[in-house]
């Protein structure tokens, strides 16, 4: 069966944080380390339930702003520097683009409530999307089968039509275990290089 | 699953199957109307069932849960397909809102209350608008004009009041969760006579905007529901800061599920003893220190204390709830008084006649009473006493009345001074009907309210009782 749709993760794929010194400094200043911050923002209960939208992402931030003995104030400058180093990939996102004149694209990303909003009006390539499929808005993580189930349902296709390309070693047998092919993406090239080489049937 | 273990899920429970996909938002809904029109002719705990709206939500739920999104774009909300009642006194655009009084029989508000539209942007399905104590005034539920609602746990007792009917809903199993008005123990003491657990949160923390008023100065809206948890999820939806509404507060909302189990180990609680308990069943007295030495199993330092004003803050409370209530019906009372029932109308009649000096006083006292309770909470993390003195009295006979009057007595003093307050099952008296226990925190204080009562209920299994409803 012929791939009919690319699926692609966001966080670390898409967008990823390629200088962690505003993030370093935020965690020092926190008394944490770079792995233990970032674990206090993506899972740890109060992050955990902002990834399945049972909290909003206000309230997420509230939460972390009491853990932290925080002012309303310094919250917005808390996300400034945790999210500081992150740079949006636009080549790869052109190259998305580019692939919808053969193929249906999707997201499909855990993330909070607020992401969608970035996606359309801040970095603004939701254009390069038939459809995205966030956590925070469909009440389901990956790994769980469902949101890949989800994912193709909406784009119609089957999952033995489908690549789901993600970071997270996870997420990838996730969508092995769903029967979609899968790449783990390590670096913009070799990501590229191994989708263009099962859409082209392993011909090249 | 089948129909009576649908109905018998909790709300947390329910919502985790419904986004799980394991259970649909039409099979959940079509079981609680079912059961309403099967068995809510012996309770009469609604005033309208919104059945076929409810379905076509639910229908419409499952379509959105299945494309993973709803309809318009907007995200699953965290009470996405579950079914929830509303007191018949939150406006609900199009569907009548009666505040369970005969002026109201016609009214079909154009606008959602705040909390309903809240209500709505999280995804829940609403079942039906519960009866209540005309216009909120009394504590029995024995509505003139719409019938009188009956306790699950006895068919001849009252569920308490004035949010009677969301109690009973709940006991019966109609609704998963359901959102009520305090303004002299109006959640609560249902919550207590019905044995489901309800929260009167801090004044300011819920809007009352699209909210018909009983009192300008104690209203509070709030969630019931059979288990803690529960009723920490419907607050999370409802709680929060409405520019709109001139008694709200701008506070920052907490996250009442983070950190609910974990526990009262080392906390300071003051279970609450003088001679103004005194009058206090003593089936309850007991099952209210057995309660407190639960929580001293569980690591709480528990010491037993007077709580002076209680007596003064409860008389001022009704003074200040008659004269707000017949200032809001002024017209109506002047107008056509005998358009509201016997003991409502006695009610409003003493309020209209009450001297302006005796209701400057009750609202100079509230401003006293609030900083002097809230000095209590400089000591200790939790206040501990009944919610009620007495449980479920009957519907009629010659005791009903004198009997009704005994019931606000310990949960008035908190809506005098806004302090966040908590009914929850802790026991039965010996004739099988449910006793409540009441937490009390400081202001602001709802997580850690909600925190304890969870910690009460793991340690107890009062939650898994229910009556028989055949």
């Amino acid at each position: 069966m012929s791939i009919r749709a690319v699926i692609w993760d966001l966080g670390g794929v898409l967008v990823r944080t390629e200088d962690y010194t505003s993030r370093d400094r935020l965690a020092a200043r926190l008394g944490l380390s770079r792995e233990e911050l970032e674990d206090v923002v993506f899972s740890k209960d109060s992050g955990d339930r902002a990834q399945l939208g049972l909290i909003s992402v206000e309230q997420h931030s509230e939460n972390l702003r009491q853990r932290f003995g925080l002012q309303r104030s310094e919250m917005d400058r808390f996300w400034k520097d945790f999210w500081g180093g992150d740079r949006l990939d636009a080549e790869l996102v052109t190259f998305i683009r580019s692939l919808r004149a053969c193929y249906k694209t999707g997201l499909l990303s855990n993330a909070f409530s607020d992401l969608r909003h970035y996606v359309t009006h801040v970095w603004k390539f939701a254009d390069a999307f038939d459809e995205m499929v966030i956590s925070a808005e469909v009440g389901l993580v990956k790994p769980d089968a469902q949101i890949y189930h989800l994912a193709l349902q909406r784009l119609g296709v089957a999952p033995q039509e489908a690549v789901f390309i993600d970071d997270m070693p996870r997420n990838v047998e996730g969508a092995r275990a769903a029967n979609m092919h899968a790449i783990r993406f390590l670096s913009p090239q070799q990501a590229r290089s191994e989708l263009e080489q099962l859409l082209n049937g392993g011909i090249g | 699953m089948n129909t009576e273990e649908l109905v018998g899920l909790s709300l947390a429970e329910a919502g985790r199957l419904v986004r799980a996909r394991e259970i649909s938002p039409v099979e959940l809904t079509q079981a609680h109307l079912e059961r309403i029109a099967r068995l809510d002719g012996k309770i009469n705990s609604f005033i309208t069932v919104m059945d076929e709206a409810a379905m076509q939500q639910a229908r419409q739920a499952e379509a959105e849960l299945a494309r993973g999104e709803r309809i318009n774009g907007q995200p699953l909300g965290a009470l996405h397909g579950l079914p929830i009642a509303l007191k018949d006194l939150f406006e609900t655009a199009g569907v009548r809102t009666t505040a369970g009084s005969k002026f109201f029989s016609d009214y079909y508000p154009e606008q959602d209350a705040v909390v309903t539209s809240k209500l709505k942007s999280a995804g829940a399905i609403l079942v039906g608008k519960n009866n209540m104590h005309e216009i909120a005034l009394g504590l029995t539920t024995v509505n003139p004009h719409y019938g009188a609602c009956h306790n699950p746990w006895k068919l001849d007792r009252v569920p308490g009041g004035s949010s009677g009917g969301s109690a009973a809903a709940l006991a019966a199993r109609f609704c998963l969760g359901a959102i009520g008005s305090d303004t002299g123990g109006s959640i609560r003491v249902p919550a207590a006579l019905c044995g489901v657990v309800g929260l009167k949160p801090t004044y300011g923390r819920v809007s009352l905007r699209g909210v018909i008023p009983l009192s300008w100065n104690l209203d509070h809206a709030g969630p019931m529901a059979r288990q803690v948890l529960d009723v920490a999820l419907l607050l999370q939806i409802i709680a929060g800061y409405d520019p709109e509404d001139p008694v709200s507060v701008d506070i920052a909302v907490d996250d009442y599920l983070l950190g609910i189990q974990r526990g009262v180990a080392g906390w300071r609680i003051i279970l609450a003893e003088d001679d103004y308990f005194e009058h206090t069943h003593p089936e309850i007295a007991q099952a209210v220190r057995q309660a407190a030495k639960v929580l001293e199993e569980a690591g709480a330092k528990i010491e037993t204390a007077p709580l002076p004003g209680a007596r003064d803050a409860a008389l001022n409370n009704g003074m200040i709830v008659v004269s707000d209530a017949a200032a809001f019906h002024a017209e109506r009372l002047h107008d056509q008084p005998e358009g509201f029932g016997a003991d409502v109308l006695q009610r409003l009649q003493i309020g209209a006649a009450l001297p302006l000096v005796d209701y400057i006083r009750a609202r100079r006292s509230q401003v006293e009473m609030r900083r002097q309770f809230a000095r209590l909470f400089e000591k200790c993390d939790l206040l501990l006493l009944p919610t009620t003195p007495i449980a479920a009295p009957p519907i009629s006979g010659p005791d009903a009345l004198e009997l009704a009057r005994w019931l606000t007595r310990y949960t008035a003093p908190f809506n005098l001074t806004g302090l966040p307050a908590l009914s929850l099952p802790c026991g039965f008296t010996s004739d099988g009907l449910p006793i409540g226990l009441q937490m009390v925190a400081r202001p602001w204080g709802e997580a850690r309210l909600l925190q304890a009562g969870y910690a009460f209920e793991q340690a107890t299994d009062w939650r898994f009782r229910q009556p028989e409803l055949m």
